[in-house]
Protein backbone atom coordinates (compact mmCIF):
# COMPACT_ATOMS: atom_id res chain seq x y z
CA UNK A 1 0.00 0.00 0.00
CA UNK A 2 1.87 3.09 -1.19
CA UNK A 3 0.65 6.50 1.25
CA UNK A 4 2.00 10.18 1.15
CA UNK A 5 3.92 10.42 4.46
CA UNK A 6 0.92 13.05 5.15
CA UNK A 7 -1.65 10.26 4.82
CA UNK A 8 0.52 8.00 7.45
CA UNK A 9 0.74 10.28 9.76
CA UNK A 10 -3.01 11.41 9.78
CA UNK A 11 -4.06 7.86 10.03
CA UNK A 12 -1.41 7.36 12.77
CA UNK A 13 -2.49 10.30 14.76
CA UNK A 14 -6.37 9.46 13.81
CA UNK A 15 -6.24 5.96 14.74
CA UNK A 16 -3.25 5.50 17.32
CA UNK A 17 -3.19 8.63 18.97
CA UNK A 18 -6.51 9.08 20.33
CA UNK A 19 -6.01 5.82 22.32
CA UNK A 20 -3.37 7.61 24.15
CA UNK A 21 -5.95 7.79 27.52
CA UNK A 22 -6.56 3.71 27.10
CA UNK A 23 -2.79 3.21 26.71
CA UNK A 24 -1.96 5.21 29.83
CA UNK A 25 -4.63 3.40 31.88
CA UNK A 26 -3.59 0.31 30.95
CA UNK A 27 0.74 1.08 31.08
CA UNK A 28 -0.37 2.33 34.95
CA UNK A 29 -1.84 -0.96 35.66
CA UNK A 30 1.01 -2.84 34.40
CA UNK A 31 3.27 -0.56 36.37
CA UNK A 32 1.60 0.43 39.37
CA UNK A 33 4.31 3.52 38.87
CA UNK A 34 3.79 6.74 37.05
CA UNK A 35 7.03 7.80 35.85
CA UNK A 36 7.18 4.38 34.60
CA UNK A 37 3.84 4.26 32.88
CA UNK A 38 4.72 7.74 31.06
CA UNK A 39 8.01 5.90 29.58
CA UNK A 40 6.03 3.16 29.10
CA UNK A 41 3.40 4.94 27.22
CA UNK A 42 6.07 6.97 25.28
CA UNK A 43 7.40 3.75 24.13
CA UNK A 44 4.42 2.04 22.86
CA UNK A 45 3.65 4.90 20.65
CA UNK A 46 7.36 5.56 19.46
CA UNK A 47 7.44 1.30 18.51
CA UNK A 48 3.82 1.69 17.32
CA UNK A 49 5.24 4.44 14.75
CA UNK A 50 7.96 2.76 13.83
CA UNK A 51 6.22 -0.26 13.01
CA UNK A 52 3.03 1.81 11.75
CA UNK A 53 3.42 -0.67 8.52
CA UNK A 54 2.76 -3.93 9.75
CA UNK A 55 -0.90 -2.47 11.44
CA UNK A 56 -3.94 -4.15 9.54
CA UNK A 57 -6.52 -1.11 8.92
CA UNK A 58 -9.35 -2.06 10.37
CA UNK A 59 -7.88 -4.41 13.06
CA UNK A 60 -8.48 -2.97 16.23
CA UNK A 61 -5.69 -0.54 17.03
CA UNK A 62 -6.11 -0.14 21.01
CA UNK A 63 -5.54 -4.34 21.41
CA UNK A 64 -2.44 -4.15 19.02
CA UNK A 65 -1.29 -0.85 20.99
CA UNK A 66 -1.60 -2.68 24.64
CA UNK A 67 -0.08 -6.08 23.15
CA UNK A 68 2.89 -3.39 22.03
CA UNK A 69 2.51 -1.84 25.88
CA UNK A 70 2.99 -5.35 27.53
CA UNK A 71 5.66 -6.84 25.28
CA UNK A 72 7.95 -3.70 26.03
CA UNK A 73 6.87 -3.76 29.48
CA UNK A 74 7.99 -7.98 30.18
CA UNK A 75 11.37 -6.94 28.40
CA UNK A 76 12.08 -3.79 30.79
CA UNK A 77 10.88 -4.83 33.84
CA UNK A 78 12.80 -6.15 36.16
CA UNK A 79 11.70 -10.03 36.55
CA UNK A 80 11.45 -9.62 40.62
CA UNK A 81 8.72 -6.73 39.53
CA UNK A 82 6.68 -8.58 37.60
CA UNK A 83 6.00 -11.37 39.79
CA UNK A 84 5.22 -8.80 42.75
CA UNK A 85 2.53 -10.79 44.75
CA UNK A 86 2.18 -13.54 42.40
CA UNK A 87 3.67 -16.32 44.79
CA UNK A 88 1.44 -14.94 47.88
CA UNK A 89 0.08 -18.11 48.45
CA UNK A 90 -2.80 -16.86 50.92
CA UNK A 91 -3.90 -14.38 48.54
CA UNK A 92 -3.58 -17.07 45.69
CA UNK A 93 -5.70 -19.71 48.29
CA UNK A 94 -8.23 -16.85 48.90
CA UNK A 95 -8.70 -16.36 45.31
CA UNK A 96 -9.02 -19.59 43.75
CA UNK A 97 -11.87 -20.48 46.42
CA UNK A 98 -14.48 -20.57 43.22
CA UNK A 99 -17.66 -19.14 44.52
CA UNK A 100 -18.42 -15.41 45.54
CA UNK A 101 -18.82 -13.97 48.58
CA UNK A 102 -22.15 -13.09 50.49
CA UNK A 103 -22.16 -9.97 52.79
CA UNK A 104 -25.31 -9.63 54.95
CA UNK A 105 -27.49 -7.12 54.05
CA UNK A 106 -26.72 -4.37 56.38
CA UNK A 107 -23.02 -4.61 55.10
CA UNK A 108 -24.07 -4.53 51.00
CA UNK A 109 -26.31 -1.45 52.10
CA UNK A 110 -23.42 0.09 53.99
CA UNK A 111 -21.39 -0.11 51.08
CA UNK A 112 -23.56 1.47 48.87
CA UNK A 113 -24.09 4.29 50.08
CA UNK A 114 -20.51 4.85 50.45
CA UNK A 115 -17.90 5.89 48.13
CA UNK A 116 -16.25 2.97 47.00
CA UNK A 117 -14.20 4.50 44.39
CA UNK A 118 -10.69 5.02 46.12
CA UNK A 119 -11.26 1.69 48.05
CA UNK A 120 -11.76 -0.09 44.54
CA UNK A 121 -9.36 1.43 42.99
CA UNK A 122 -6.60 0.69 46.07
CA UNK A 123 -8.40 -2.82 45.87
CA UNK A 124 -6.97 -3.07 42.04
CA UNK A 125 -4.11 -1.81 42.43
CA UNK A 126 -3.30 -4.57 45.11
CA UNK A 127 -4.18 -7.35 42.63
CA UNK A 128 -1.75 -9.73 41.59
CA UNK A 129 -0.27 -9.00 38.01
CA UNK A 130 -2.13 -11.48 36.63
CA UNK A 131 -5.61 -10.73 37.85
CA UNK A 132 -4.70 -6.86 37.62
CA UNK A 133 -4.50 -7.26 33.68
CA UNK A 134 -7.64 -8.88 33.49
CA UNK A 135 -9.47 -6.49 35.60
CA UNK A 136 -7.99 -3.67 33.75
CA UNK A 137 -8.92 -4.91 30.29
CA UNK A 138 -11.82 -6.41 30.88
CA UNK A 139 -13.66 -4.59 33.77
CA UNK A 140 -11.92 -1.29 33.28
CA UNK A 141 -11.28 -0.95 29.21
CA UNK A 142 -14.67 -3.04 28.39
CA UNK A 143 -12.55 -5.32 26.06
CA UNK A 144 -14.49 -9.19 25.21
CA UNK A 145 -12.83 -11.55 26.32
CA UNK A 146 -11.12 -12.80 23.57
CA UNK A 147 -10.09 -9.50 22.93
CA UNK A 148 -8.13 -9.59 25.81
CA UNK A 149 -7.50 -13.43 25.72
CA UNK A 150 -5.37 -11.85 22.31
CA UNK A 151 -3.42 -9.03 24.19
CA UNK A 152 -2.15 -11.22 27.37
CA UNK A 153 -1.60 -13.96 25.23
CA UNK A 154 -3.68 -16.59 27.40
CA UNK A 155 -6.74 -19.23 26.79
CA UNK A 156 -10.20 -17.04 26.86
CA UNK A 157 -11.37 -19.56 30.15
CA UNK A 158 -7.92 -18.37 31.80
CA UNK A 159 -8.97 -14.90 31.33
CA UNK A 160 -12.46 -16.04 32.78
CA UNK A 161 -10.97 -17.92 35.87
CA UNK A 162 -8.42 -14.81 36.38
CA UNK A 163 -11.23 -12.53 36.64
CA UNK A 164 -13.76 -14.40 38.71
CA UNK A 165 -10.61 -15.14 41.10
CA UNK A 166 -10.02 -11.00 41.01
CA UNK A 167 -13.62 -10.18 41.70
CA UNK A 168 -13.16 -12.33 44.95
CA UNK A 169 -10.47 -10.72 45.82
CA UNK A 170 -12.14 -6.89 45.36
CA UNK A 171 -15.15 -8.46 47.19
CA UNK A 172 -12.83 -9.21 50.22
CA UNK A 173 -11.34 -5.93 50.28
CA UNK A 174 -14.34 -4.36 50.18
CA UNK A 175 -15.56 -5.81 53.01
CA UNK A 176 -12.08 -4.89 54.85
CA UNK A 177 -12.46 -1.70 53.95
CA UNK A 178 -16.45 -1.54 55.32
CA UNK A 179 -14.73 -2.62 58.40
CA UNK A 180 -11.53 -0.45 58.69
CA UNK A 181 -13.86 2.44 57.87
CA UNK A 182 -16.80 1.47 60.54
CA UNK A 183 -19.43 0.83 57.58
CA UNK A 184 -19.92 -2.49 60.17
CA UNK A 185 -19.52 -3.17 63.34
CA UNK A 186 -18.15 -6.29 63.56
CA UNK A 187 -15.95 -8.17 61.64
CA UNK A 188 -17.43 -8.97 58.49
CA UNK A 189 -15.21 -12.17 57.19
CA UNK A 190 -16.38 -14.17 60.51
CA UNK A 191 -20.02 -13.28 59.52
CA UNK A 192 -20.60 -14.07 56.09
CA UNK A 193 -18.50 -16.48 55.16
CA UNK A 194 -20.38 -19.22 53.51
CA UNK B 1 -59.47 -16.88 20.80
CA UNK B 2 -57.04 -16.71 23.42
CA UNK B 3 -54.15 -15.19 21.99
CA UNK B 4 -51.71 -16.87 24.59
CA UNK B 5 -52.96 -20.56 23.76
CA UNK B 6 -50.56 -21.39 21.55
CA UNK B 7 -48.04 -20.26 23.78
CA UNK B 8 -46.43 -23.14 25.61
CA UNK B 9 -45.59 -22.07 29.66
CA UNK B 10 -42.03 -22.63 30.03
CA UNK B 11 -40.93 -22.61 33.74
CA UNK B 12 -37.64 -21.73 34.70
CA UNK B 13 -35.40 -25.21 35.46
CA UNK B 14 -34.64 -25.40 39.10
CA UNK B 15 -31.03 -25.74 39.53
CA UNK B 16 -29.29 -25.64 43.32
CA UNK B 17 -27.65 -23.15 45.31
CA UNK B 18 -24.00 -25.12 43.79
CA UNK B 19 -25.05 -24.76 39.99
CA UNK B 20 -26.42 -21.01 40.77
CA UNK B 21 -23.21 -19.81 42.12
CA UNK B 22 -21.17 -21.69 39.68
CA UNK B 23 -23.40 -18.95 37.14
CA UNK B 24 -23.41 -15.93 39.27
CA UNK B 25 -20.72 -14.35 37.68
CA UNK B 26 -22.04 -15.08 33.98
CA UNK B 27 -25.57 -14.38 35.53
CA UNK B 28 -24.39 -11.07 36.80
CA UNK B 29 -22.19 -10.14 33.34
CA UNK B 30 -25.84 -11.06 31.20
CA UNK B 31 -23.49 -14.28 29.97
CA UNK B 32 -25.74 -16.65 30.51
CA UNK B 33 -28.24 -17.52 27.75
CA UNK B 34 -32.60 -17.53 28.06
CA UNK B 35 -32.71 -20.90 30.24
CA UNK B 36 -29.68 -20.26 32.48
CA UNK B 37 -30.29 -16.95 33.06
CA UNK B 38 -34.04 -17.42 33.76
CA UNK B 39 -32.95 -20.44 36.37
CA UNK B 40 -30.02 -18.50 38.09
CA UNK B 41 -32.66 -15.06 38.35
CA UNK B 42 -35.44 -17.22 39.70
CA UNK B 43 -33.29 -19.60 42.06
CA UNK B 44 -31.73 -15.96 43.39
CA UNK B 45 -34.58 -14.62 44.19
CA UNK B 46 -35.97 -17.19 46.20
CA UNK B 47 -33.07 -18.41 47.94
CA UNK B 48 -32.10 -16.53 51.13
CA UNK B 49 -28.78 -18.54 50.59
CA UNK B 50 -27.77 -17.55 47.12
CA UNK B 51 -29.58 -13.86 46.76
CA UNK B 52 -26.68 -12.38 49.67
CA UNK B 53 -24.11 -13.71 47.12
CA UNK B 54 -26.16 -11.93 44.15
CA UNK B 55 -26.37 -8.62 46.43
CA UNK B 56 -22.76 -8.71 46.56
CA UNK B 57 -21.21 -9.58 43.35
CA UNK B 58 -23.75 -6.86 41.92
CA UNK B 59 -22.40 -4.01 44.36
CA UNK B 60 -18.75 -5.15 43.03
CA UNK B 61 -19.15 -4.87 39.72
CA UNK B 62 -20.75 -1.75 40.01
CA UNK B 63 -18.42 -0.11 42.22
CA UNK B 64 -15.89 -1.31 39.86
CA UNK B 65 -17.65 0.31 36.63
CA UNK B 66 -17.91 3.99 38.88
CA UNK B 67 -13.76 3.71 38.24
CA UNK B 68 -14.23 2.62 34.85
CA UNK B 69 -14.48 6.42 33.47
CA UNK B 70 -11.51 7.78 35.30
CA UNK B 71 -10.10 10.08 33.11
CA UNK B 72 -5.93 9.89 33.28
CA UNK B 73 -4.29 13.83 33.14
CA UNK B 74 -2.79 13.60 29.82
CA UNK B 75 -2.13 17.32 28.81
CA UNK B 76 1.91 16.70 29.57
CA UNK B 77 2.37 13.36 28.50
CA UNK B 78 0.25 13.70 25.32
CA UNK B 79 3.26 16.51 24.48
CA UNK B 80 5.99 14.31 25.60
CA UNK B 81 4.56 11.42 23.14
CA UNK B 82 4.74 13.89 20.43
CA UNK B 83 8.16 14.98 21.09
CA UNK B 84 9.36 11.45 21.07
CA UNK B 85 7.36 10.61 17.92
CA UNK B 86 8.49 13.90 15.81
CA UNK B 87 12.17 13.09 16.49
CA UNK B 88 11.62 9.58 14.45
CA UNK B 89 9.89 11.55 11.72
CA UNK B 90 6.44 12.14 12.74
CA UNK B 91 5.12 15.09 11.74
CA UNK B 92 1.05 15.01 12.23
CA UNK B 93 -1.17 16.43 14.74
Amino acid sequence: MSTSPTDREQAFHDIALRWLPDVTRFARSLTRDETNAEDLVQETFLRAWRHWDSFKPGSEARAWLFTIARNAWRKRAPRDARLVAVEDTALQALADQDFPLGAPSDVVQALTDADLRPAIRNAIAQLPDGFREVVELVELQEMQYVEAAEVLDIPVGTVRSRLFRARRLLQTSLLEHARDAGLVAASPEQEVRS
Amino acid sequence: MNSHADHTTHEPAMIDCAAAVRMLWDYLDGHLDGDNDAAVRAHVTRCGHCFPHANFGQLVLDAVAEVRRDEPELTSLRGRVLQRLRAEGYDGP
